[in-house]
């Protein structure tokens, strides 16, 4: 008997919490001024290698802001650490570190500068044309972006978050070795998760 | 099979092809001797593109600093002590180029007592090989540069590994003809400086960029040093020796799994 109140105790209490933590999916974020949730956002980056298959890597430290206004000034800035750089095998995330790739002793920042935040009739974040800085070269680039969701969260914060896409030639950023066996587009995802100040 | 051509064309088919070529024509005519270093560049272009005239990167430096320290050897030829300076100022110029990028961030004082004894070994190299003759073999030069490539690829460059590489078959092609022919050295010392150049200063982009471990650059500075301190015999037994102890404690302090 003690036991299924306990049960019945503990099963309406996680409800409640689901409940009161799920932030609103709105695909709609306020409009704002955000700061990049370095803990809840990471980019994503997949090469071809040899042509035969891809390889998949991340940069874990990540900083950025994000100023959102449909109708207004909107803009993006994101850093990326390049030493950061992580395959999920140290070896080659030292060569890719090394002068070969990164260089992340002379380039130790990616930088992505908005210049130009596009949102569709809903008010819905859906490209950000900008100019992206890797390996000393600095490039126009267009990222694809869809919103995840927006909302509280269970700090009392409002959070937005956003898929945004794009791919890249390394060899316009300078970056040409080893063009046969490492493909040269580079396709890049940022899953950014970003908190209203 | 095409990655691993394009690995082994410019770093050693090529050049050691050209090299034959320059043996070759050289023996009738010995003038031919000056262009050793500029055979090196080709391999040089295929692996790093047509850098522009401002260095971007550390390796843009490399080919400035080749035909800088020629051009210097050429116009006085006949002024040694004036070759012994203007080549350790001109390795100093360099050095501070091929280091800003890092410096502008942070001044990194190991770093700078570092680049200060690559540039006290080599006015010793310039100062001893330039003013008293002494012959600097291409065999020495051919296994100072192997041994420095091999480090190098397995401290995780493969790029700069390549151009050190490219170098030794260079000069590996000199190297057999001195081993074969038993006779002094085809070239002498003053035509060789440009490559201990090239040699330093590789090892430094290596030292700073791709972090081989200090005990492994320090052996490696010092290998070419060997044939001022006694003759040749023994000098290429101490560089041998001494190349085998910088591979031996790279092989030992950090982790050297191939993956290429």
């Amino acid at each position: 008997m003690n036991n299924k109140i306990t049960h019945t105790f503990f099963s309406t209490a996680a409800l409640v919490l689901a409940i009161s933590t799920s932030p609103v999916s709105a695909a709609v974020a306020v409009a704002g001024s955000y700061t990049i949730d370095s803990d809840h956002t990471n980019v994503q980056f997949s090469v071809s290698h040899l042509g035969i298959s891809k390889l998949a890597g991340r940069f874990n430290t990540v900083a950025g802001e994000m100023l959102l206004n449909p109708d207004g000034k909107s803009q993006l800035e994101v850093r990326i650490e390049t030493n950061s750089v992580d395959t999920n095998h140290k070896k080659r995330d030292i060569h890719l570190r090394s002068p070969d790739f990164l260089n992340v002793k002379q380039f130790p920042l990616m930088k992505f500068v908005s210049s130009n935040v596009k949102y569709n009739q809903n008010d819905e974040l859906v490209s950000i044309d900008g100019k992206l800085t890797l390996h000393g070269k600095t490039k126009n680039v267009t990222l694809s972006v869809k919103p995840v969701g927006a909302g509280k969260d269970p700090w009392g914060g409002y959070r937005a978050g956003y898929d945004a896409t794009t791919t890249i030639k390394r060899s316009s950023f300078a970056m040409n070795f080893m063009q046969g066996g490492v493909g040269d587009d580079i396709s890049i995802t940022l899953n950014i998760e970003a908190i209203k100040q | 099979m095409e990655t691993l051509m394009q690995i082994i064309l410019p770093s050693a088919i090529l050049p050691l092809l050209v090299s034959f070529l320059l043996w070759r024509f050289s023996l009738k005519n010995s003038f031919l001797l000056w262009s050793l270093p500029l055979i090196w560049l080709p391999s040089y272009f295929w692996l790093i593109g047509w850098p522009s005239l401002v260095p971007a990167e550390a390796s843009h430096w490399l080919w400035l600093l080749l035909i800088a320290s020629m051009i210097i050897n050429l116009i006085f030829e006949s002024r040694l002590l004036l070759i012994t300076v203007l080549q350790t100022t001109l390795l100093s110029f360099i050095l501070i180029g091929v280091s800003w990028p890092v410096f502008q961030y942070q001044i990194d004082l190991k770093l700078i007592i570092e680049m200060l004894v690559i540039i006290v070994v080599a006015y010793i190299i310039f100062n001893g090989t330039v003013k008293n003759n002494v012959s600097t073999p291409a065999l020495l030069l051919a296994i100072c540069f192997a041994g420095m490539g091999l480090v190098i690829v397995l401290g995780g460059s493969l790029l700069i590994g390549q151009l050190a590489g490219a170098m030794a078959s260079v000069l590996a092609v000199f190297a057999c003809w001195e081993m074969i022919s038993k006779q002094q050295p085809l070239i002498n010392a003053l035509k060789l400086v440009p490559v201990v150049q090239l040699y330093l200063v590789i090892l430094v982009i290596a030292r700073i960029f791709v972090e081989i471990p200090l005990a492994t650059f320090i052996l490696l500075s010092l290998a070419p040093l060997a044939n001022l301190i006694t003759t040749i015999r023994y000098a290429l037994i101490l560089s041998i020796t001494s190349v085998i102890a910088a591979i031996s404690w790279l092989l030992l302090s950090v982790d050297v799994t191939s993956y290429y």
